[in-house]
């Protein structure tokens, strides 16, 4: 089952084309890897996906709904969480949690055993009363996801969701979005980690907005005929620019 | 999709935590108009006392003993005798022994006051004084002047600054504190986490806007009852009438905040933009400080679109005149226009960056 | 030479650095390699001067930390973590700025400018602001102005955060062309790819140094063997006495035992379906870095 589909999706700011014509399947239950370099258009993709950015010309389909016309009804059904993890470090745990629980008008008591849930499964106690900026980054990371998804969406963008955090971290996360693929969550993942774009189900490279390859990880590597997606990567996009050049 | 008050409250109630979880800024924000009550009522004090005043009598005779007695019986004045010589009377200015010298001449009818102009405000002062003092027992002498003050027979300046300082903290908490909590959303990048929510732009400006109207509120009425107990002001207008007209000059400046956040990149080019545009006007431009009839037209012109200039004559009218809302049309059409202008541009800016953040 | 001793650092009750000792050879690039708040970026401060040891004392050359911080200062270069640059100058104002900084003599500042635009292929953007430059670019300029004064030793604290794996590449190159014109550096990285190319490495735990080899020999070191069970029976396996370590990824157990298993107990977890298969894997260094961390996974 298709989840997110794609055609000719073009973005232009001014005379520079972000994202170039990129036709994409993304499967239900899919944990489907962006990678590139900074700027090859990644972070566009997703935000046009999200609906953070108007597409300037092109179609996407999100769960079946229009990008264009049913915007707000796409809204209901995606998660987002970035880099910068979105939590108020001003807030205690717990008012963060009820605050976007608010925000996506879920009632008291759905908030209030969403919480309770988080609390197990993040292992958290007396850290619900704490202050956002004095949890560890790790914890903070997984709090940013539960709070991206408190509202039981079936798709979820994660833009860079594991930067600044040590491997160990790194792997714990990646536990948990096999766990989300295999309850039916869509997952899109952008990542500077060539480990994690291993777990990936199947990859894009993206260079100049336009996606160079994609493919499994393993076929990737098989065709490329290199030991690690770090040394395909490196190899397109190092035969990319020789060839602009 | 349609609008949400749940939305709005989770909003309102997030924004209300952002303030009671950072108290040192609170107090500021609490303590700050109170500091600034405080100085007015006391440094800016336009009341004055102790002028050292010089007698050059020239006249020597029993009117020209009564003019001096008259002044030494008064608490405002230290009359010193000096020479007519006018080097004296000079270097007596110079060494600022003196504030003013009145010269008596051979003729008791003919006086002369001389004043240290260097301090314009003080000499005029100084001159209104003198000339009361005159006046009040030489009634014989020189042309009555008698002036009747309305509403204010005292002269009490905290008549004058408390409204003013009201206006000034209404428009400086309500603009600064909601132009710096939208930019500092966009900066920290949770604006994006809300844009990618069903949350509507016109909910998330009530709910931000919410707790700022009821602090800004609540401290314009915290310097308005210190006013009361410290500086003997008086409230006769209708207290309702007040908060109501109050709450629309509070709306005005909430709309110059949230247009402050669509032009600004970073808390500190709001916060700039904030005090500048609020604070400089408002002491300025507003007849607050300075009485705008003595200014140049060019300077009167820009005051039209100072809403401080019309908040005050709500002010003053409601506390110290005892005005109606009818008599307070005008100055309340004009808040309400400033209103609708600012938020309407404010509003369109904002929508449209929140549709197509970069 | 960087010469550590026993150095020690708390804050209230958490002690970030235990009583560390390690010795630091000219010409080598030493990775410090740990979790998040296993004491990385308290060391790197006390070995700037930025911060001093409680107790135990830092030597670079013959200089002490705490009592030369001056002398240590100028001869270090020390890129923070996630270390920005003005971003309103251009590229050629931030290098004069750290020109400036360090008081770099006039002469020969110039030709110092145009070595480090040469090596960091930045010459044709000098007059780019900062703030218009991609991640990678970025990085190298950051790099740069920590070499104006051509120090002798350089600290990086996470230098490649959220860079691409190309323009990590082409940093990792550049500081290895350093090293071998005899720059000693230090850095610590959570990319253990990176961390692979290092002469020599420190697992840092808790504040403890575990161990200090060349990156091969920390993974030889390592005695026990891992298996990859395709078995998603943790609970199982999680209340055996010998399993030394467990982590569950991607329906796969990863284990190692404090005694190998016999062949007819694997034979016996593959005949009642407790394991459809296993292999022995090849031990890398994640492998080495995830078996620090003790504790049972909680379970998603």
């Amino acid at each position: 089952m298709i989840s997110v589909k794609t055609t000719q999706l073009t973005k232009k700011f001014g005379s520079f084309t972000a994202v170039d014509a990129v036709d994409l399947e993304v499967y239900k239950g899919e944990i489907f890897g962006f990678l590139g370099a900074n700027g090859a258009g990644k972070s566009t993709m997703i935000r046009m996906l999200c609906g953070l950015l108007m597409p300037s010309s092109g179609e996407a389909l999100i769960d079946g709904l229009d990008i264009y016309k049913e915007s707000e009804l796409i809204k209901k059904r995606i998660g987002y969480m970035s880099q910068k993890f979105s939590l108020y470090n001003d807030l205690t745990v717990a008012e963060n949690i009820e605050f976007y629980g608010g925000v996506y008008s879920l009632d008291k008591k759905l908030i209030r055993s969403k919480k309770e849930e988080i609390a197990v499964s993040l292992n958290l106690k007396e850290e619900m009363k704490r202050l956002t900026r004095d949890v560890p980054v790790g914890l903070k990371q997984r709090l940013a996801l539960a709070c991206a998804m408190l509202h039981d969406p079936k798709i979820i963008f994660l833009d860079e969701p594991t930067s600044g955090v040590d491997p160990k971290v790194r792997k714990d996360f990646w536990n948990i979005i096999y766990d989300l693929s295999e309850h039916g969550k869509t997952v899109f993942v952008t990542t500077h980690f060539m480990e994690e774009a291993e777990y990936c189900h199947r990859l894009s490279i993206m260079q100049d907005g336009r996606i160079i390859a994609l493919d499994s990880p393993e076929n990737m590597k098989a065709i490329h005929n290199e030991k690690t997606i770090q040394d395909v990567f490196i190899k397109l996009i190092k035969r990319q620019n020789n060839d602009e050049i | 999709m349609k609008f949400n008050l749940n939305r709005v409250y989770a909003i309102a109630k997030k924004e209300f935590f952002h303030i009671i979880h950072d108290p040192r800024s609170l107090l500021i924000v609490i303590l700050l108009p109170l500091l600034q009550l405080l100085m007015f009522g006391y440094a800016l004090n336009t009341e004055v006392k102790d002028i050292n005043l010089g007698i050059a009598d020239n006249a020597l005779n029993m009117q020209s003993k009564e003019i001096i007695r008259n002044f030494e019986g008064s608490e405002m004045f230290h009359v010193f005798g000096i020479s007519t010589r006018t080097e004296d009377i000079h270097q007596a200015f110079l060494e600022q022994k003196l504030n003013a010298v009145l010269l008596i001449g051979e003729d008791v009818n003919d006086l002369q006051l001389i004043v240290d102009g260097s301090d314009p405000n003080y000499a005029s002062l100084i001159k209104n004084y003198v000339n009361q003092a005159l006046a009040s027992k030489q009634e014989n002498m020189l042309v009555d002047i008698r002036v009747q003050l309305l509403f204010n027979p005292e002269l009490k300046s905290s008549y004058f600054f408390v409204p003013g300082l009201i206006a000034l903290i209404l428009v400086m908490i309500s603009a600064l504190l909601t132009s710096i909590s939208i930019t500092r959303e966009k900066e920290n990048g949770t604006l994006e986490q809300l844009l990618v929510s069903p949350l509507q732009p016109l909910e998330f400006i009530i709910g931000k806007l919410l707790p700022y109207v009821f602090l800004s509120m609540l401290i314009g009425f915290l310097i308005l009852i210190m006013g009361l107990i410290l500086f003997d002001v008086v409230f006769v207008g209708n207290a309702i009438a007040f908060t109501i007209l109050s709450f629309v000059y509070v709306c005005t400046a909430l709309s110059f905040g949230l247009m402050i956040s669509t032009v600004s990149k970073n808390q500190m080019q709001a916060m700039l933009i904030a005090l500048i545009f609020t604070m400089m006007p408002t002491l300025m431009l507003s007849g607050f400080l300075m009485p705008l009839e003595s200014m140049p037209w060019l300077i009167r012109l820009i005051s039209w679109i100072v809403p401080a200039k019309y908040y005050l004559k709500i002010a003053r009218g409601l506390m110290i005149k005892g005005n109606n809302l009818g008599e307070l049309l005008e100055p309340m059409l004009f808040l309400l226009g400033f209103t609708v202008i600012l938020l309407s541009i404010a509003w369109n800016r904002f929508a449209k960056q929140m549709r197509e953040l970069k | 030479m960087i010469e550590i001793k026993g150095v020690s650092k708390s804050f209230g009750d958490i002690i970030a650095n235990d009583n560390i000792s390690l010795q630091i050879m000219e010409s080598e690039i030493v990775g410090l390699i740990g979790p998040d708040g296993a004491g990385k970026t308290t060391l790197m401060r006390q070995l700037c001067a930025l911060s001093h040891p409680d107790q135990g004392n830092i030597h670079i050359d013959a200089y002490d930390t705490v009592k030369n911080q001056y002398e240590v200062r100028s001869m270090i270069g020390y890129m923070p973590q996630r270390f920005s640059l003005y971003p309103d100058l251009t590229i050629e104002q931030n290098l004069l700025f750290f020109a400036n900084l360090f008081n770099t003599p006039k002469k020969g500042r110039q030709e110092r400018l145009e070595q480090l635009y040469k090596f960091s292929n930045l010459k044709p953007f000098q007059n780019r602001q900062a703030g218009k430059l991609s991640g990678g670019m970025k990085q190298k300029l950051a790099l740069s102005c920590n070499l104006i004064h051509t120090p002798k030793y350089l600290f990086l604290d996470e230098p490649t955060f959220g860079v691409d794996p190309v323009s990590r590449q082409e940093f990792w190159e550049l500081i290895k062309q350093l090293r071998d014109e005899g720059l000693t550096v230090f850095v610590s990285t959570p990319y253990l790819d990176e961390a692979n190319t290092f002469d020599k490495l420190a697992l840092i735990f808790n504040g403890k140094i575990l161990a200090y080899k060349t990156p091969e020999k920390i993974v030889d070191s390592y005695s026990d063997q891992i298996f990859v069970m395709q078995s998603e029976n943790y609970d199982y396996f999680a209340k055996m006495q010998n399993v030394k370590y467990l982590y569950l990824f991607n329906k796969e157990l990863y284990i190692s035992f404090s005694e190998a298993p016999r062949q007819e107990e694997w034979q016996t977890w593959l005949d009642n379906k407790v394991i459809n298969g296993y292999n022995q894997k090849q031990i890398t260094l994640e492998d080495v870095f995830l078996m620090q961390n003790k504790h049972i996974v909680s379970q998603i």
